[in-house]
């Protein structure tokens, strides 16, 4: 799946990921990459952005630490993101749903 | 911690295009940690050392794409560098050339040979040409300086107290002299402001430094020019004098539009060297 592709739905995914615990960038997106099944063809070096934009957003909030004699940046959900992802995760589920559902011939919403 | 040379040539090449971060220091050490992890990661799964490395690279993106990828976050004015920028850094370039070339003519008008005699009516006439291109070129100069240094206020952190006070006094300077069309009138507060600007790109070490050194000592070095060949002038003033007043006046301004020029030239150089953020290829963009 192409970058493009992604476009609009990466910062739900970033914070899907991060929700589960704090995470540096390349767990981040090591973590992406496996939950998709590779699906994800993007430069990783693009995920950066995304996560500095949720950060400035006040979705995330970063911390620094030293390890390995190396500067590492580590990011965790804020109340706040915890409450877009809930939010953008259920929109994108009855989103995804209703697709899903017109693709497969099935009439949504169904009405009793 | 394990040698990796082309990572590092690539966290060189990367912290060179993107060193308008404001953040450049924490984004370069973020991006360091997730290369060196990647290759760690590809090595330890039994790929060798320069194959872990390659690989790791083209995955994270050449530099050109993650430089537009990483100017696409901020929004807005001159918080990155832009084609409109580096027209501006050209008109600094061209600034910078013209404006002692001005001073050039109004030698060549006024003295037919060095420190020989003053045609004073030549001057007069070459005052209007020379007034005329200096106020394009000072309008060019005042560009340059404001879309520079408002830049580097957005971009590096800003240029503090001293660099404001220097631009502002700078501009009144610029336009108060265009405004009444008498330079030196308005050329103390012109060279307070070029002083402190200069001091404080200095101080934020962002431009290069020969630069900056440049736009700090010119006009001084300028007014110090003038003072010497006055002082001396008046000195022999009983033996019939040197020069009288307009050599001085003519070897001080050049003195401080050379210098001047110098600055003018490297920090439109420094400018026009940064690589557009403007994305004009939606295809090869990638905004996520």
């Amino acid at each position: 799946m192409k970058g493009q592709t992604l476009k609009g739905h990466l910062d739900l995914l970033l914070l899907a990921v991060i929700s589960d615990g704090p995470k540096h960038g390349y767990a981040v997106i090591d973590e992406l990459r496996e939950r998709s099944g590779n699906a994800f063809d993007l430069p990783e070096g693009t995920v950066y952005p995304a996560l500095h934009r949720l950060e400035k957003a006040g979705l995330l909030r970063s911390d620094w630490s030293v390890v390995q004699g190396r500067r590492r940046r580590t990011y965790r959900l804020t109340d706040r993101g915890r409450g877009a992802l809930g939010e953008q995760g259920r929109t994108w589920t009855e989103f995804s749903g209703a697709i899903a559902n017109v693709l497969k011939g099935v009439p949504w919403p169904t009405t009793p | 911690m394990a040698d990796y040379a082309l990572i590092d040539d690539y966290l060189a090449t990367l912290r060179k295009r993107v060193r308008w971060r404001r953040d450049l220091d924490d984004l370069v050490a973020e991006v360091r940690d997730h290369l060196y992890s990647a290759v760690e990661g590809l090595e330890g799964r039994g790929t060798e050392g320069e194959s872990a490395q390659q690989e790791t690279l083209e995955r994270f993106g050449d530099p050109e794409l993650i430089t537009r990828a990483l100017a696409a976050a901020p929004k807005g004015g001159l918080a990155v560098p832009t084609r409109f920028t580096r027209k501006a850094g050209s008109l600094g370039i061209a600034a910078g050339v013209l404006w002692p070339a001005t001073v050039g003519l109004w030698w060549l008008a006024g003295v037919a040979e060095p420190w020989g005699e003053v045609d004073y009516d030549s001057i007069n006439k070459a005052s209007g040409v020379f007034y005329g291109i200096g106020a394009a070129t000072l309008l060019g100069a005042c560009a340059l300086s404001f879309v520079t240094f408002l830049a580097i206020q957005q971009r590096h952190g800003g240029l503090g107290m001293m660099g404001r006070v220097g631009l502002v006094f700078t501009a009144i300077g610029v336009i108060g002299a265009l405004a009444a069309w008498v330079f030196m009138g308005w050329g103390l507060m012109f060279m307070i402001g070029t002083v402190l600007l200069g001091y404080a790109l200095l101080d934020q070490d962002v431009a290069p430094r020969w630069a900056s050194w440049a736009l700090t000592v010119g006009v001084v070095l300028g007014a110090v020019t003038w003072v010497v060949l006055r002082s001396a002038d008046r000195t022999l003033l009983q033996f019939g004098g040197l020069w009288g007043e307009w050599i001085p006046n003519l070897a001080g301004v050049s003195v401080a539009a050379v210098i001047m020029g110098v600055s003018l030239v490297g920090l439109g150089d420094w400018m026009r060297a940064e690589t557009p953020a403007d994305i004009t290829d939606q295809d090869q963009a990638v905004t996520v």
